[in-house]
């Protein structure tokens, strides 16, 4: 844990310093190249030159955990891959933040009922931030999914003491 | 001149100064949430094979040894090419000494003729038919695939059928070939 | 312990300039501060000043740092428009603040070190890295007076400097115990030693022709009305010279098509793979830093430094050689070397990474004949052709 991290009250500054640290974590949160099914083919359309993640400055995607922010879990979980997702999760530096993007990450999608070998919800391996429903979900949901993650970055609390309440001065609107 | 060296110094301590400067930075705010797994190597996922110093490939070792010689050779043409107009153009050397730079460099270029000439260049080092020679005492056990002593395979229904995926049924009976892998006798 | 080494080496390298410092010529900084002092300061002292604050401030902060930023936005921009997409654009104004959102991010991110690590090495060798990076820069002139250190040893020197990097990166890659950097640090150790060799042979070539190993003194010798002075046009060797240098610098700073040691689609991250936050951003850092060195010496040395037709000599001919022109030479400096960068960039994202036995093919088989040949045949043209058009110099 950082010297100062969570332990500042809140008032003008530390609001304003996390406001500046949320800012650039939600401005360039680097994915992690990864796929697992069907799903990786609409994450790597975002990428590419119709839907373009790299306006939000999100395009960078880094080949090595260490180096990334987000990981897509985009595609079937099975029990034998949710070993190497947790893995290469851990393996990610913090500040992580996961989307499980598609019916089967989110739940097991059409393997729900007879896939005896899928993880029900990528989240009962890892913590999920933002849940993209779809199968597959459209490039477009992706982007909404990252919006949503920006949202989420905006209102965490860096130097100011968790469970405050939060700088209402940045929440944004809800749209 | 020395206020030109020690300038550099400076300049590298700054450098690195900067980096333990941007760490301490850091560390006031970043997050340590360290793990046993995080600290294992990145290995794809997988729990990491044997220790990540391994042994290296030979070839890296002739890379360097070349260069050492073209290093050297480097070194020693920055001089001669820095004084070599100058001194011509007063009359201090003549033109031996662009004959000594050309036989100079073709020494050197004999060396990385030798080099080319030996294949030690060539990062993939094929075995070509003429260079590659089996040893004429033969391996006990050893049988060459095919077998010449075995009977040709017998194959049936034209060649451009055997090609395609749709083998031919494999012939049961007599004069059938030994299948593969499968040594009959 | 990690760090103990650090402030001794520190206090060795600062105090060497009181140590060492003897004769009066300063820079443009010593100048600067000798001016705007009210006392006098005593010239050991005005040296570690000078250098502290060319170093740290004029360079470090005036000019890596916003251009590594701008390089890096740009980067991502221009890969953004070749491949018809659109590139950073919600950061700030087109993105701009993209690089800062960047580096904010990757300061106050976890920084791992693998359990099996060299912690030494590890925590040194973007240091070593960063501080190469540096020194190379000190050594660049970017206007008639506007320079750090004016080394007598000039291009020599940098090209040393710059194997000093490749060391960074060989402790990177092994000191961080993992597979992937080892094979990356390797490749870097191959491919930059063999390009080592053709770019310093087609270095040869200006050095050669200027006489000389101050990068300053051979753009001085190119200023001219016209563009005739610029070494490329100068005679049939150096044109090619050029080619090959740049070609053997793209290898140099690990630039596509020979970005081996990072090739992400078969190395992971190549050397870096274990660095995470600051640390790897220190290794980016150098990357942009040392692709604008050899872009600066290549605009130095070949296409006229801060010499362009009509507009330095009219500045030179209405202002005389003031601050205004050395302004001016800034930029023409700072252009020429950036669209140099931009070509690198423009390469990177167009052509495919080839294989590492084609890049040792490439660098002893093609281009290290072809580079002596052009050494031989711009000597041979120096001494015998030049003489017979009654040039001399
Ligand atoms: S959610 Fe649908 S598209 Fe995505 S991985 Fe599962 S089956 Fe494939």
């Amino acid at each position: 844990m950082g010297l100062l991290e969570h332990r500042l009250d809140e008032n003008v500054l530390t609001t304003r310093i996390d406001w500046l640290i949320n800012w650039a974590r939600l401005s360039s949160i680097w994915p992690m190249t990864f796929g697992l099914a069907c799903c990786a083919i609409e994450m790597m359309a975002v990428g590419a030159a119709h839907h373009d993640m790299d306006r939000f400055g999100a395009g960078a995607f880094r080949a090595t955990p260490r180096q990334a922010d987000l990981m897509i879990v985009a595609g079937t979980v099975n029990f034998k891959m949710a070993e190497r997702v947790k893995r290469l999760y851990e393996q990610m530096p913090s500040p992580k933040y996961v989307i499980a993007m598609g019916a089967c990450a989110t739940g097991g999608g059409p393997y729900y009922k007879y896939g005896y070998n899928v993880v029900k919800g990528v989240d009962r391996v890892v913590p999920v931030d933002v849940y993209v429903a779809g199968c597959p979900p459209r490039p477009e949901a992706l982007l909404e999914g990252l919006m949503k993650l920006q949202d989420k970055i905006r209102r965490s609390a860096v130097l100011r003491k968790p469970g405050l309440p939060e700088g209402a001065l940045f929440v944004p609107a809800p749209s | 001149m020395y206020f030109d060296y020690a300038n550099v110094l400076v300049f590298l301590a700054v450098g690195i100064g900067f980096v333990f400067f941007n760490m301490a930075l850091g560390a006031l705010v970043r997050p340590s949430l360290p793990t046993p797994e995080q600290k294992t190597p990145y290995e794809c996922g997988e729990d990491p094979i044997g220790d990540a110093w391994v042994n290296f490939d030979i070839r890296y070792y002739t890379v360097a040894l070349v260069y050492i010689v073209f290093g050297v050779e480097i070194a020693f043409l920055f001089p001669w090419a820095v004084v070599l107009k100058s001194a011509f153009a007063d009359g201090r050397i003549g033109g031996m000494a662009f004959v000594e730079g050309v036989l100079f460099v073709g020494v050197l270029f004999l060396g990385l003729a030798y080099v080319w000439a030996k294949g030690d260049l060539d990062w993939v080092k094929s075995y070509s038919a003429k260079a590659y020679r089996p040893s004429p005492t033969p391996t006990p056990g050893f049988r060459a695939f095919p077998d010449p002593a075995a009977a040709p395979p017998v194959v049936t229904g034209p060649p451009a059928a055997v090609e395609s995926s749709t083998r031919p049924a494999a012939p049961v009976g007599a004069g059938a070939a030994p299948s593969h892998g499968t040594p009959r006798s | 312990m990690g760090l103990l080494p650090a402030p001794l080496l520190a206090a060795t390298l600062l105090g060497a300039p009181l140590l060492v410092a003897g004769g009066q010529q300063g820079n443009f900084v010593t100048d600067l501060v000798a001016k705007l002092s009210p006392v006098e300061i005593p010239w050991p002292l005005l040296v570690l000043i000078g250098a502290l604050l060319g170093s740290g401030f004029f360079l470090l902060l005036v000019f890596i740092t916003p251009y590594a930023m701008l390089a890096i936005w740009a980067e991502r921009k221009v890969g953004g428009h070749i491949q018809c997409r659109i590139g950073p654009k919600r950061v700030g104004p087109f993105g701009l603040l993209q690089s800062i959102a960047d580096a904010i991010k990757l300061l106050v991110k976890e920084d791992t070190i693998p359990a099996g690590a060299d912690k030494l090495l590890f925590v040194f060798a973007p240091a070593l890295v960063l501080a190469s990076a540096i020194a190379m820069f000190a050594a660049v002139p970017f206007a008639p007076d506007v320079w750090f250190t004016d080394l007598n040893l000039g291009v020599f020197f940098i090209v040393a400097i710059s194997s000093l990097t490749t060391i960074g990166v060989i402790m990177a890659g092994w000191s961080s115990a993992n597979k992937w950097s080892l094979y990356g640090a390797m490749r870097m150790a191959a491919s930059v030693i063999s390009y080592e060799v053709p770019l310093g042979i087609s270095l040869l070539v200006p050095v050669l022709v200027s006489g000389t190993f101050s990068l300053r003194e051979a753009a001085l010798a190119q200023e001219g009305w016209g563009g005739a002075a610029w070494y490329l046009f100068r005679d049939p060797f150096v044109l090619p010279a050029f080619l090959l240098f740049y070609t053997a610098s793209l290898a140099e700073t690990k630039r596509a098509p020979f970005d081996l040691p990072e090739a992400e689609s078969e190395l992971v991250a190549g050397f870096h793979t274990e660095y995470s936050g600051m640390r790897f951003s220190f290794f980016f850092l150098e990357e942009y830093a040392a692709m604008f060195v050899v872009s600066a010496i290549g605009a130095l040395y070949f296409l006229g430094g801060w010499a362009f037709p009509g507009l330095t000599p009219l500045v030179e001919h209405l202002f005389g050689r003031g601050w205004i022109f050395n302004a001016v030479a800034i930029g023409v400096f700072s252009a020429k070397a950036l669209f140099l960068v931009f070509v690198m960039m423009w390469l990177r994202w167009t052509l495919p990474r080839i294989r590492i036995d084609q890049v040792m093919t490439l660098g002893y088989k093609y281009l290290t004949p072809l580079s002596l040949a052009c050494l031989l045949g711009a000597a041979a043209w120096e001494l015998y052709v030049v003489p017979l058009f009654g040039g001399g110099g």
